[in-house]
């Protein structure tokens, strides 16, 4: 009987129509309003971000579809009829449940195809998140119900949207600073990232979460009571789940916001490909491999036609900090803060820099006076492994440098191509012990000893 | 004075008065000027979704049998309602502090009557807020401090006509286009059954 009301009620009620309106709000947000999603938790956030806009459409949704009775005229005729008012309403309040929880996890597969692709990485914290938006969706349809019995007027819906909206979206940003939100800011359904955007490496911690989500709990519980309360006694008992739940939440919330936000120790851990090329880069970073293949197959497949002992892998340090000590000799090592910020050739002019070791920190000079004889060296190196010129100078590169390398690469290629290759292979074992000497005289002087 | 409360004049009316009321609160406590235009928007975009429910008599077929030339009476309720609206929100500028342009605050006034006289054609006078409401919200997701409105091309700027500056002409080209379309649809055709 009640699974066929309850059927009944999700093809003949509203709830179908709000839980399509609403997942295509979300996803068309989710689409327009942000580059891709560098990882599942970057995604999950600003889905939980959106609730400032879904989250009051799903009251509104719940309100226009309590008003339903008044509407139709049938309230007083309905409240003749011996069966209670709990049981009547359950089925309804059931079918709405279902449609925004379809609509919730609909707006997340649809927005997925945002993501950089599938090989972005997908944390364990990013479980809870979803979860409890999606139970924010149910308090807030069940709550608009009750508020919609409650005030069944015309109005009430859209009223309920723009109040919703000013409450959870303006008046935060409004008469909040951004970079010190209190922690019973996690009493809205909205949650934002960490300041800085540091989604990458950093997750939300079980204790907010589970405090939000305990709020959130109670606040359906009450909603859910108000909607099928069909007594004034009973809809005052129906507001104590809520001040229960706000007695136990709030005191666990942290202080603030931002301070719930910490480190994913997962998240920063090197793992490796098995497939060729064998590309090494911190687990959050894993949506840049798809990016990162076609380089590295290429800047691997040179150093092994052109050079002995060439290295097999490509460790990608992502630290914005100096990396430390020298990679081994079968490493080729890449630092690159944000991989996907360069054009594949310049990634792969990036990784042949140095025949493919990166550049000493004791012989690169200072930034804002460079080695420039170093570093040209280093680009010719490059220029020969890759069999073309030098790029053009631009930005950083100055016309002189370009110069040199020009000069360089010429005098290279005019030794014999066993000289060349030799020369090369000792500015390479160079590189690797960061040995001093000029670089350019490596590759070109007549009387340099290989 | 039949027509008024056939069409829900009195509840529309207090429902405007709560919106200016409490727009006027809020301008006490908001002291940034974007916050103080975002939130007339706000209260331009609750107000005007107060007419969408009068748009309506309760019996449709009653109203057909009626002598009565309906697009003139039409066309005066909807212009009406939305010289109502604007003159409840600028009499809050004259309560206390303005709260945005009034030329902006008279654009995104007459855009969103007109989007709401649409709606009730489109959907009905019960559902005619949704249209509005939508629109404005989604484009607020655009507007300061959430984001910055674009602007251009053109387009992008008439589809967040709402949140652009009081001096974008493309944007109030839009209000003027919405307005005139609402009006003139609402008037021939009324209110969807």
């Amino acid at each position: 009987m009640g699974a066929r009301i309850l059927r009944i009620e999700l093809r003949r009620s509203l709830a179908l129509g709000a839980g399509l309106l609403i997942a295509a709000v979300g996803v068309f947000v989710l689409f327009a309003s942000n580059p891709p999603y560098r990882s599942w938790m970057e995604l999950a956030v600003f889905q939980r971000d959106t609730m400032q806009l879904t989250w009051p459409l799903a009251l509104a949704a719940g309100a226009w579809q309590g008003i339903r009775e008044r509407r139709s005229r049938v309230a007083e005729l309905l409240a003749t009829t011996p069966r209670p008012r709990r049981r009547r309403v359950l089925p309804v309040a059931a079918a709405m449940a279902i449609a925004v929880l379809a609509a919730y996890l609909v707006m997340l597969a649809g927005a997925s195809g945002h993501l950089w692709n599938f090989e972005v990485y997908l944390s364990a914290g990013t479980v809870p998140i979803i979860a409890t938006g999606a139970l924010a969706m149910i308090a807030a349809v069940w709550l608009g119900q009750a508020l919609g019995s409650l005030l069944p007027s015309p109005l009430t819906a859209p009223m309920l949207v723009v109040a919703g909206f000013a409450l959870l979206a303006v008046l935060p940003s409004l008469l909040l600073d951004p970079d010190r939100r209190p922690g019973t800011m996690l009493l809205f359904p909205q949650l934002q990232g960490p300041r800085g955007g540091g989604y990458l490496v950093q997750t939300f911690s079980a204790r907010a979460n589970l405090s939000q989500a305990l709020w959130l709990a109670a606040l359906a519980a009450t909603g859910l009571a108000l909607f099928a309360a069909a007594r004034p006694a009973t809809r005052v008992a129906a507001v104590l789940p809520i001040l229960v739940g706000a007695a136990i939440a709030v005191p666990a919330m942290p202080r603030l916001v931002d301070s719930a936000w910490v480190t994913d120790r997962r998240a920063a851990e090197v793992v490796c490909t098995r497939d060729d090329p064998k590309i090494c880069i911190a687990r959050s970073y894993s949506y840049a491999l798809d990016y990162l293949r076609g380089p590295a197959h290429e800047a691997l497949a040179t150093l092994a036609a052109k050079l002995p002992r060439a290295p097999t892998r490509v460790l990608v340090e992502t630290n914005d900090k100096p990396y430390q000590g020298r990679p081994p000799a079968n490493t080729l090592l890449l630092v690159a803060p944000d991989p996907t910020a360069y054009t594949p050739d310049d990634l792969l002019w990036r990784m042949l820099d140095g025949a493919g070791v990166p550049a000493c920190p004791n012989l690169i000079g200072e930034l804002d006076k460079p080695n420039q004889r170093y570093i040209a060296g280093r680009t010719v190196a490059a220029a020969w492994l890759l069999d073309r010129d030098p790029p053009r100078a631009s930005g950083r590169r100055e016309e002189s440098a370009v110069g040199i390398e020009q000069q360089a690469l010429a005098a290279l290629r005019a030794l014999p191509a066993g000289e060349q290759k030799a020369r090369v292979n000792t500015l390479r074992d160079a590189e690797m012990t960061c040995a001093a000497g000029d670089r350019i005289d490596m590759l070109t002087a007549s009387d340099s000893a290989p | 004075m039949l027509y008024l409360r056939s069409r829900a004049a009195p509840a529309t009316a207090i429902a405007m008065l709560a919106c200016a009321a409490a727009l006027w609160a809020l301008g006490l406590a908001i002291d940034n000027p974007q916050g103080r235009a975002l939130t007339a928007l706000l209260g331009a975009l609750a107000a005007t979704t107060a007419i969408g429910h009068g748009l309506a008599g309760p019996d449709h077929e009653l109203d057909k049998t009626a002598a009565i030339a309906w697009p003139p009476r039409r066309a005066a309720h909807i212009i009406l309602a939305g010289a109502a609206v604007l003159a409840a929100l600028a009499a809050t500028a004259l309560a206390g502090e303005q709260m945005a342009d009034a030329g902006q605050l008279a654009r995104n006034v007459a855009g969103l009557t007109g989007l709401v006289a649409l709606g009730a054609v489109v959907l009905g006078a019960a559902q005619a807020p949704l249209l509005p409401v939508l629109w404005t919200v989604l484009a607020l997701w655009w507007a300061p401090p959430i984001g910055v409105p674009p602007t251009r091309p053109a387009y992008k700027v008439m589809l967040t006509w709402m949140v652009q500056p009081p001096n974008a002409r493309a944007a109030t080209v839009a209000a003027v286009i919405l307005a005139t379309a609402g009006v003139v649809t609402y008037a021939a055709l009324g209110s969807r059954r």
